[in-house]
């Protein structure tokens, strides 16, 4: 690594791969539930384990992006972290606040817990990837400004480059529309409108330019090819997230009790939004393609170009699948939904953060790659873990759209209960497919205890 | 065939010709729902339509028309290492765009102030929605062609470089060009 | 080059004053209409070959955007002449 500072990244990304552990043993357990509904009840109820599992994702995700940030911010400004003792600081704050909420989650009934943390003062817990306790949400929001300072005193001592400027636009973005989570309003349907300001926004928007910026660094860095080409790539992929994202928040807005006109807006806007992630594949083969140098780090480069489709095909297909007002009016809030959201997640923000990890960690320890066998063992967790997602989608699909015929198309529908019953097959799979890429996580783990490098050429 | 396309490329950025491509596809989609959508509520669209102030409408067109011929004409000027006309027929191009940004504001204050809204009925809506919109995309060609004129001001194109008027001028024509299918569809087809 | 560039100007003010004329006296029926599609689809090129600058460029730039226009013009003639019956 070029500047000393980048070394703060490393607890960061440690951080992210321990909770990521933690989010898929609560997966794990969940998958169970649904098949056997009083698995670890009263102890771990449903309701619980998915707090855990999705607030779990997010933070882990969070701990990859600020990692990601302080590795590449340095790199690309051509100067050290303002603050590399703020930026331990911040990541110990975060990790102990984020442990005493899972704690919390999992030792004390919410009610108490919103008792406890002052939720009569302001209202925000209760909503879905929303149930932090007031205290940790605004922890995150202290986290989150230390994180733009440093990042962003960095970035205005040194070079400014496209990747950089992206990265912290995004960034700035993720933490404005984070204050959403603060806007509670008693009429439903507002509340509502607003959450979306934070979940779609988010994960539509402002994360997109987080996870362009990523990898184009990392392609960067692993092709050789010409800065300037890759960030033209990178503007064009940003606009289309923009202009495709922003409107297209209204697919969330068919059902809700907003005014009808959202059903063509949403509709029209949202059905383009596969075209960024579309264009982000193709330039990810592209410039491995046109590739002016053979980096010895081969799993990077397979994280990468495996970004570019898991996104392009969970986020891009599986979401346009069903978002057409017409179509939705049948899927929503099915299984369809959850299919789509697992394949995406994994797709764009998961593989993400473990491409940059790929890329850095070893540099981070001091060599341009590691050995091949510890990068074959760490390809193999690869495609334990991505083939186990597209069968967990593809079993998460047929559940849905069984469910989708049994509970609302079929000219007598069953209730929710009786068709959850003939889905149970769907789910058995699923949770196969769920250990399978829990094995797929075990060595990945693994793989970063397998000695040697392979020297740069 | 990509090298053709590539050597022999539109005027300006292959970049906004991709943001040009994706914007017509968007209106062209909105316009087709528009008019499927009027198939099936015929009378109200129709009753609706006649409320609009189409003068003020023809004479929009007439002045975007206008601006775009302005715009070209600037193009045509630096082609000629010519500065300071180019800046001149820019700032004419940019004058008539605000020229069409106030015309419609004046129509818009005249609608509203007569309760209309974008809930009033699905005619209201789509009328609002898509000129609304259009309207944000004449505002960025002005804000696009305001850096380019500062640019032209201060000498930075020449007869073998002026990519960046193309640019923005490609963008404009495109702007032009919506409106051309707009007005009509809108005000005029019943 | 300019004289064309004005040609081609005055002839889009023209086509648009007489769409306008059209519409204004009343004249509109299904033909009318039609031929005021035709209207817009010439402008439209006229636009796309000489604002545009297209005609030097490479045929697949231009073919798309008449393309465009040919498409998007012909859906909304059949959604009007849906709406007609």
């Amino acid at each position: 690594m070029q500047f000393k500072s980048q070394a703060v990244a490393k607890p960061y990304f440690i951080a992210a791969i321990a909770l990521f552990i933690g989010q898929i043993v609560f997966g794990l357990i969940m998958g169970l539930q649904y098949v056997k509904g009083d698995f670890l009840f009263p102890e771990i109820p449903f309701n619980v384990a998915r707090m855990v599992h999705t607030n779990l994702l997010i933070v882990w995700i969070l701990f990859g992006f600020m990692g990601a940030a302080y590795y590449l911010i340095p790199e690309e400004t051509q100067t050290e972290l303002w603050s590399p003792k703020l930026a331990i600081t911040m990541f110990w704050v975060f990790l102990v606040a984020g442990a005493l909420t899972i704690l919390g989650y999992l030792l004390v009934p919410y009610a108490t817990l919103a008792q406890l943390t002052g939720n009569d003062i302001l209202a925000t817990m209760g909503r879905e990837f929303l149930e932090q306790p007031l205290p940790t949400k605004l922890g995150i929001v202290v986290v989150a400004l230390a994180f733009l300072l440093n990042i962003g005193m960095t970035l205005l001592k040194g070079r400014k480059t496209s990747i950089s400027l992206i990265l912290v636009l995004g960034l700035t973005g993720l933490a404005v529309f984070f204050l959403f989570s603060f806007y509670n309003p008693a009429n439903l349907v507002k509340d509502k409108y607003y959450w979306w300001w934070v979940v779609h926004l988010w994960v539509e928007g402002v994360w997109e330019l987080i996870l362009g910026a990523i990898l184009a660094f990392v392609l960067i860095k692993v092709t050789g090819v010409d800065r300037e080409v890759i960030e033209k790539w990178l503007y064009v992929i940003i606009t289309m997230t923009l202009i495709t994202g922003i409107i297209g928040t209204g697919h969330h807005y068919y059902w809700i009790g907003t005014p009808s006109y959202w059903q063509v807006w949403g509709s029209v806007f949202s059905a383009m939004e596969p075209i960024p992630f579309f264009m982000l594949t193709v330039f990810a083969f592209n410039m491995v393609n046109k590739r002016r140098r053979e980096h010895p780090n081969k799993a990077a480069t397979l994280w990468a170009l495996g970004t570019g489709v898991m996104a392009f095909l969970g986020a891009g297909v599986w979401g346009f699948l069903h978002t057409l007002a017409p179509v939705n009016y049948y899927t929503h809030g099915t299984q369809i939904t959850a299919a789509h959201g697992h394949m995406a997640f994994y797709g764009a923000y998961a593989m993400v953060v473990l491409t940059i990890i790929s890329y850095a960690m070893p540099q981070l320890r001091g060599r341009a790659a590691n050995s091949n066998a510890a990068q074959v063992c760490e390809m193999w967790a690869f495609w334990l873990m991505t083939i186990a997602m597209v069968f967990i989608t593809l079993f998460l699909t047929g559940a849905g759209i069984l469910q989708t015929w049994l509970q609302r198309i079929a000219t007598t529908p069953m209730s929710f209960m009786d068709t959850q019953a003939q889905l149970s097959i769907f789910y058995w799979l699923r949770e196969t497919a769920g250990v399978v890429f829990a094995v797929g996580l075990i060595t990945y783990v693994v793989s970063f205890f397998i000695k040697g490098e392979t020297p740069a050429n | 065939m990509i090298n053709s396309a590539l050597k022999n490329g539109p005027p300006g950025d292959l970049a906004i010709w991709i943001f040009i491509l994706a914007e017509m596809s968007v209106f062209g989609v909105l316009f087709a729902v528009y008019a499927f959508d009027r198939s099936n509520q015929v009378e109200l669209f129709n009753l609706s339509q006649a409320t609009l102030n189409r003068v003020s409408g023809f004479i929009n067109t007439l002045i975007l028309l206008t601006s775009s011929y302005f715009v070209v004409r600037a193009v045509s000027a630096i082609k000629r290492n010519d500065s300071s006309a180019c800046a001149k027929w820019l700032i004419g191009g940019m004058l008539f765009g605000l020229i069409f940004m106030t015309v419609k504001s004046f129509e818009y204050y005249d609608e509203f102030s007569h309760g209309i809204s974008m809930d009033t009925n699905d005619f209201y809506m789509f009328y609002i929605a898509l000129t609304f919109f259009h309207f944000l995309h004449v505002l960025m060609g002005l804000i696009i062609f305001s850096f380019i004129l500062f640019k032209v001001i201060r000498g930075g194109y020449t007869s073998t470089e002026y990519h960046g008027i193309e640019t923005g001028a490609s963008f404009w024509h495109m702007v032009d060009l919506l409106w051309i299918i707009l007005f009509p569809l809108i005000y005029v087809m019943h | 080059m300019n004289k064309t560039l004005t040609i081609i100007w005055l002839v889009l003010v023209l086509l648009a004053t007489v769409s306008f004329q059209i519409a204004h006296l009343g004249l509109i029926n299904k033909t009318v209409m039609l031929l005021l599609a035709a209207i817009t689809f010439y402008k439209g090129c006229l636009v796309v070959n000489y604002f545009m600058d297209l005609r030097s460029s490479y045929w697949v730039w231009k073919a798309s955007i008449f393309l465009y226009l040919f498409v998007v013009l012909m859906v909304i003639a059949i959604a009007y002449l849906r709406a007609l019956t």
